[in-house]
């Protein structure tokens, strides 16, 4: 790859399109980073996944830091789930680095169909979640006061509202295989950890989504580290495409609030379906050897 | 911020030595990269991936503080697997 001002631009551009997307839509940039590094860019599988990893990074630094003043992330949450996804990550980076490019490819195709399909039945916001003591199962020492519960400000509600995440086993392994996913195809995983916080722990989505967005940096790095020491981060591409998606990611959190994010998603979920078959097509033809 | 700056000015250092390349550069090779705005450019995606890191090192200290021994204990873990990432990188 020969190093020229028109392709740092290029890859500047792609960041700005791959943050800016993913803040836009609440998918993250590595769904559409990767294939962008792979098929326009012509960058080997295993540099696209650390190259996006870093990315991932990038994102979660940039928007992190409003996340937490906000008080809506939930660290103690966050941590805890942690312990499985850093797992996860770390297995998935390792196992990335003993399989060929196509395979990774493959993958990443039918991981970028789901997403398709995740952003397709998505809703356009979430409303205001009311929230209520509510009878269940007595919390496990883990859910107990100190634990998982938090409180939060609910704009629509304008009332804070408590919660307490519950179902902690179920949502560790979600975050695991989470993890896994993120280590191996270069993405943040935030679109399995959300669900997870929502659906099995009970977790307001306002919550689960800033947690989340804490979350992913931390797994990414636990996977980075694996693939920076085995050698494969190129900091001259790495760079450009950092800096791009950390003026996308905060530029697209911006417009996110003017911007039906519908017919985006709808849009980016037609062009995953496109990729995931162009991928699949290159792979089988072997193409994809750089 | 700082990686920002790091990045912009390993690419500024690259493009005024005529650089056409864009090698790896691996974690332990960093001070050893064939040129200035390499080895720039790579210590900005190392201070990028410390920053998580060091925000659990925050909490750990943030929760020691407020006695809160389990928490600590649940940091210490996840920053225990970033170390072996590292370590387990090496082979």
């Amino acid at each position: 790859m020969v190093l020229t001002p028109a392709w740092l631009a290029a890859l500047f551009i792609a960041g700005v399109f791959a943050g800016g997307l993913g803040a836009i839509v609440g998918i993250g940039g590595g769904v559409v980073l990767v294939p962008l590094l792979v098929l326009v860019f012509h960058v080997h599988m295993h540099t696209a996944i650390s190259t996006s990893l870093v990315a991932v990074v990038a994102t979660s630094t940039a928007a992190g830091g409003t996340y937490v003043g906000s008080g809506l992330a939930n660290m103690r949450l966050g941590m805890s789930l942690e312990v499985a996804t850093c797992i996860g990550g770390l297995s998935g980076s390792l196992v990335a680095l003993l399989v060929s490019g196509s395979v990774l490819a493959v993958v990443f195709s039918a991981m970028m169909l789901v997403s398709a399909v995740l952003l397709a039945r998505g809703r356009d916001q979430e409303g205001p979640v009311a929230q209520s003591e509510r009878d269940g199962p007595p919390p496990t020492p883990m859910e107990r006061r100190g634990g998982l519960e938090g409180v939060y400000w609910d704009d629509g509600l304008r009332q804070a509202v408590a919660y307490r995440a519950e179902h902690f086993g179920y949502g560790s392994a979600v975050a695991l295989f989470a993890g896994a996913v993120s280590g191996l195809l270069g993405v943040g995983g935030g679109f399995l950890k959300v669900p997870a916080m929502t659906l099995f722990m009970k977790v307001p989505i306002r919550v689960a989504a800033a947690t989340s967005n804490f979350m992913i940096g931390v797994t990414a790095v636990a996977s980075l580290f694996v693939y920076f020491v085995r050698g494969t981060v190129h900091p001259t591409l790495v760079a450009p495409i950092a800096l791009g998606v950390t003026a996308g990611a905060l530029s697209g959190t911006h417009l996110a609030k003017r911007l039906s994010s519908r017919t985006l998603r709808w849009l980016l979920a037609a062009l995953l379906v496109l990729v995931a078959v162009q991928m699949l097509v290159r792979a089988a033809r072997g193409g994809l050897v750089y | 911020m700082l990686s920002s700056l790091l990045f912009v000015t390993g690419i500024v250092l690259r493009m005024a030595n005529g650089a056409s390349d864009t090698p790896a550069v691996p974690l332990f090779d960093i001070l050893r990269a064939p040129d200035p705005g390499l080895m720039v450019s790579a210590l900005g995606v190392l201070l990028l991936a410390a920053t998580p890191a060091l925000r659990v090192v925050a909490l750990i200290v943030i929760w020691a503080r407020e006695h809160d021994w389990r928490f600590v204990l649940v940091a210490a873990v996840v920053g225990s697997t970033l170390t072996a990432s590292v370590l387990l990188g090496r082979g």
